[in-house]
């Protein structure tokens, strides 16, 4: 910045205020839509019919009783209130108290859950990235493999996991015997046996997705004339394949992959119901259906940061796959 | 959730009830006269055939020890296990293995010592009890007439959610070691049958004094003196038993070393998590996956006695059902036997009173059984008769709005009949499924039940009382009256019954109340299910009534072979 510096140490202080410049940007853009997004999940959250103060004022609440509760809850305050008194707390890591389980902090709800989703969600991922990667190169890279590649994912990609996982359950579970039918398990190798079945009704639509776009990039990174170039100069098929043709199809390929990572941690919900699994997708149903406002707030907000940062690591990923992106930002 | 309306219950135990004495329970209670097989006007041949057997335990006596058991929890993850928080099928479960209440009621409905070794009232507003000396918390002290105080103190106070049946209790002191003394403004004949119900569950005072907040929570557990112990409760999954080794009533003596109580919501997931053998055992099984569990080889389905009810409540003053006689129609439109056969595959009985067979006094059942068979031929099933009431009426195709609790297989089912034979007699039926809270708030916010005409709600008894219902139903201004029933003749009979000891005695003032509210047609009990429960047959000892709520149900467990 200053002239008196060495023109190296410019360009690195130069370089520094840039992605400074950059990160502030990112950063306050991802602060603004967690913003907006919770306030729209608590603002719906709060027209939704029923009063949460019914679930814990016993079973014949009197509207005295009733009265008490909405004071001791505070949520007789108004709407706009309550928020920001929740959000005056998330610098300080307190997501307040879930109104269903009496006296529990969010955060200690939270925790063990956490884990086990976070499981579901990586074991997810890695089936879906071995899988749908395996299928789409070979279907991309080899003509005869292209059709049945495509049929195969077209019918799996239209399997919703709520149809997936009574099907593995009955097969693999009740049927052969080879995995647990519910629990998310304890211990690394427990878990992973509890958690095959739930990992593989979660990736199913979405492996295929990533097959399917793996397939296609491919295929149109082949035909293209550099490539067609390059194969000329007798470059080894190999190399043209992993120089031209993966590397330029990988932009797409890793866009649908960070998509599906975010994806998943939304889908869980459903297939953690099903396999009675105690993550944040079912704390999510269960606190949705008791407006229980701190504990939808937290998770809500986990999804949110994780499409977040996800989206913007894809974007990172794309900065160092394709150079031009990196010229384009305008370094000093 | 909690939000089922009127009821609850707290019934009756049973642990060691053997075959031939449960049938003589079931028999006695009343409309379950068809179970027994031969009872009278009800027989009327083939369902009953098709009706299951009824066993409220299995062999408790062969039941030998076992490290582990695994077991579902009713209704999920209870929200908090404090006594004072006793008020649905899983933290009542909990409580009632973790903690001894203050006394025990017997299979046959019978109050016995537990905590108390006596009661008495020494004169209309005090009521003595001496409590058992040798009792010890899990931490080795002794429990004293402080810690009964205490607990039964917070019980009646301010914010109890089981304290709401006792407005009359006026301060509960220990007034000896081992004695404790309770004042009341008024007489109040209900107390004692409340006192075994886990809301009643003593708990350490100086540990609770300490814990705070932390009472009953997944961080804090609980301190007791029951024959199992709280060793953890990991929040969403599971909690954690240990054997109370030091237990002071070996009828009680738990065989598991260790209970696991797994939380399953979803029904299919408790279904496959059953026919696994992942868990060993669950009550209040769905009727929806009971032929799943029919074909399961690794345990089996059981029905028992449960105290229960499905009614059908008229939700407001105003509207079409204003019209007194359109409210008889309709009663008498619903097809009560074929619910039971139908929706509930023959494991409830039919019934035509605003009071389930399980409210009954001790006493004088015959007195209440009487009564019913009246209103079962008042309120018999009778399209003819139904048709002349609606045709007598000035109704001329109102549409009537149905509500029923959304995600519950079994309401929506019983509102698809109601709506079919309302049909029948001329009156159109919406049906509106409503979400927990939304569906809980209808019952207690009349400015939410504005437009609607007809509520479905599944509840169960507290007591072995009938005013136990009355009292939400019948009296003006009571939560449950959404009909503004106001009758003078009524509400004396009732303040006159709640003051007198004797159930035949009070049974005369109660019936009169009875007559005057059902002459109302705001109330009506649809049918008593059964319990059905699922257990590996690698167990024994499960009790398979409803009872499993208020006893140690989780002790008598062991392994059968």
């Amino acid at each position: 910045m200053t002239l008196t510096l060495q023109p190296s140490l410019s360009r690195v202080s130069g370089r520094a205020l840039w992605w400074t410049r950059v990160v502030a940007r990112r950063l306050a853009g991802a602060a603004l839509t967690i913003g907006v997004a919770t306030f729209a999940v608590y603002a719906a959250l709060a027209a939704a019919p029923g009063d949460p103060a019914l679930a814990l004022a016993g079973r014949h609440p009197t509207p005295e009783r009733l009265a008490q509760l909405h004071h001791e809850l505070g949520l007789d305050r108004p709407l706009v209130v309550r928020y920001f008194d929740w959000l005056s707390g998330l610098p300080r890591g307190d997501f307040g108290q879930s109104l269903v389980y009496r006296n529990s902090s969010v955060t200690d709800l939270l925790g063990p859950r956490l884990g086990t989703t976070v499981f579901l969600v990586v074991y997810s991922a890695l089936l879906i990235l071995a899988l749908g990667l395996f299928l789409g190169v070979l279907g991309g890279a080899f003509r005869r493999l292209n059709g049945p590649v495509a049929a195969l994912t077209s019918v799996a990609i239209a399997v919703p996991g709520f149809v997936a996982a009574p099907i593995l359950i009955s097969v693999f579970a009740l049927g052969l015997g080879w995995f647990p039918a519910v629990g998310a398990g304890s211990g690394f190798t427990d878990q992973l046996r509890h958690m095959t079945l739930p990992a593989a009704a979660l990736a199913i639509g979405w492996w295929a997705w990533l097959a399917q776009m793996t397939r296609t990039s491919l295929r149109t990174e082949k035909a293209r004339e550099h490539v067609e170039t390059a194969q000329g100069r007798g470059l080894p098929p190999v190399t043209v394949f992993r120089r031209h043709v993966m590397r330029n199809a990988a932009i797409p390929i890793s866009t649908v992959f960070g998509l599906t990572v975010a994806g998943l941690l939304a889908g869980a919900a459903v297939v953690e119901q099903a396999f009675g699994i105690d993550g944040l997708g079912s704390l999510m149903l269960r606190s949705v259906s008791a407006k229980d406002y701190n504990v939808v707030l937290a998770v809500a907000s986990l999804i949110i940061v994780v499409f977040v940062v996800t989206t913007q690591l894809v974007d990172a990923l794309h900065t160092v796959l394709d150079p031009r992106l990196r010229t384009k930002g305008g370094r000093p | 959730m909690d939000t089922t309306p009127p009821a609850a219950v707290a019934a009756p135990p049973a642990a060691r009830r053997r075959t031939t004495a449960l049938v003589g329970v079931v028999c006695t209670s009343a409309l379950l006269a068809t179970a027994c097989g031969g009872a009278g006007d009800n027989a009327k041949g083939s369902s009953d055939a098709a009706k299951p057997k009824l066993t409220s335990q299995l062999p408790a006596a062969a039941a030998k020890d076992v490290d582990g058991v695994t077991i579902a929890l009713p209704k999920g993850e209870p929200g908090s296990i404090d006594p004072l928080q006793a008020i649905d099928y899983s933290p009542d479960l909990v409580i009632s293995n973790l903690c001894d209440p203050i006394l025990r009621l017997t299979p046959d409905f019978d109050l016995k010592p537990n905590v108390a070794t006596s009661w008495k009232w020494t004169d209309q507003k005090t009521f003595v009890l001496n409590i058992r000396k040798g009792i010890k918390f899990w931490d080795g002290k002794d429990l004293t007439a402080d810690d009964v105080a205490y607990s039964m103190g917070r019980a009646i106070g301010p914010g109890s959610l089981t304290g709401g049946l006792l407005q009359t209790a006026r301060s509960v002191k220990a007034t000896g070691r081992y004695e404790v003394t309770v004042t009341f403004s008024s007489h109040d004949e209900q107390f004692v049958k409340q006192l075994a119900a886990p809301g009643w569950a003593v708990i350490e005072k100086s540990w609770a004094e300490k814990a705070g907040k932390d009472i009953g929570t997944a961080k804090g557990g609980l301190m007791c003196s029951g024959p199992f112990k709280f060793a953890s409760w990991k929040s969403g999954s599971a909690i954690e038993l240990d054997r109370n080794d030091a237990y002071w009533n070996p009828d009680y003596r738990a065989h598991a070393k260790h209970v696991t109580l797994k939380f399953l919501t979803d029904s299919t997931a408790l279904s496959q998590a059953l026919a696994s053998g992942e868990v060993d055992g669950a009550w209040e099984i769905p009727p929806a996956v009971v032929s799943s569990l029919k074909s399961s080889t690794s345990g089996s389905l059981h029905y028992g006695p449960s105290f229960q009810y499905l009614e059908l409540s008229v939700a407001r003053p105003d509207g079409p059902l204003a019209d007194k006689n359109l409210r008889e129609a309709l009663f008498k439109a619903v097809d009560r036997k074929g619910i039971a056969d139908v929706v509930f595959k023959g494991a409830a009985t039919a019934n035509y009173t605003a009071l389930p067979p399980s409210s009954r006094d001790k006493g004088a059942e015959d007195l209440y059984e009487k009564a019913a068979r009246q209103y079962e031929k008042a309120n018999a099933y009778d399209l003819d008769a139904a048709k002349k009431l609606v045709a007598s009426s000035k109704a001329t195709g109102e549409r009537l709005k149905l509500v029923t609790m959304a995600g519950d297989e079994t309401q929506s089912q019983v509102a698809q009949l109601i709506q079919q034979q309302a049909k029948e007699i001329g009156l159109t039926v919406d049906i509106e499924a409503m979400q927990p809270l939304q569906y809980g708030d209808a019952f207690v916010n009349p400015s939410a039940r504005k437009d609607i005409d007809l509520m479905i709600a599944v509840g169960y008894n507290q007591t072995t009382d009938p005013q136990e219902l009355l009292g939400f139903f019948a009296l003006p201004g009571s939560p449950y009256n959404f009909t503004g029933f106001d009758d003078p003749v009524a509400t004396k009979a009732y303040t006159t019954a709640r003051g007198i000891e004797d159930p035949r005695e009070r049974a005369s003032h109660v019936l009169t109340l009875q007559k005057r509210f059902e002459s109302s047609y705001s109330v009506t009990s649809l049918v008593a299910p059964y319990e059905i429960s699922y257990f590996s047959d690698k167990l024994t000892g499960a009790t398979t009534s409803m009872a499993y709520m208020f006893t140690p149900s989780l002790a008598t467990l062991g392994s059968s072979s």
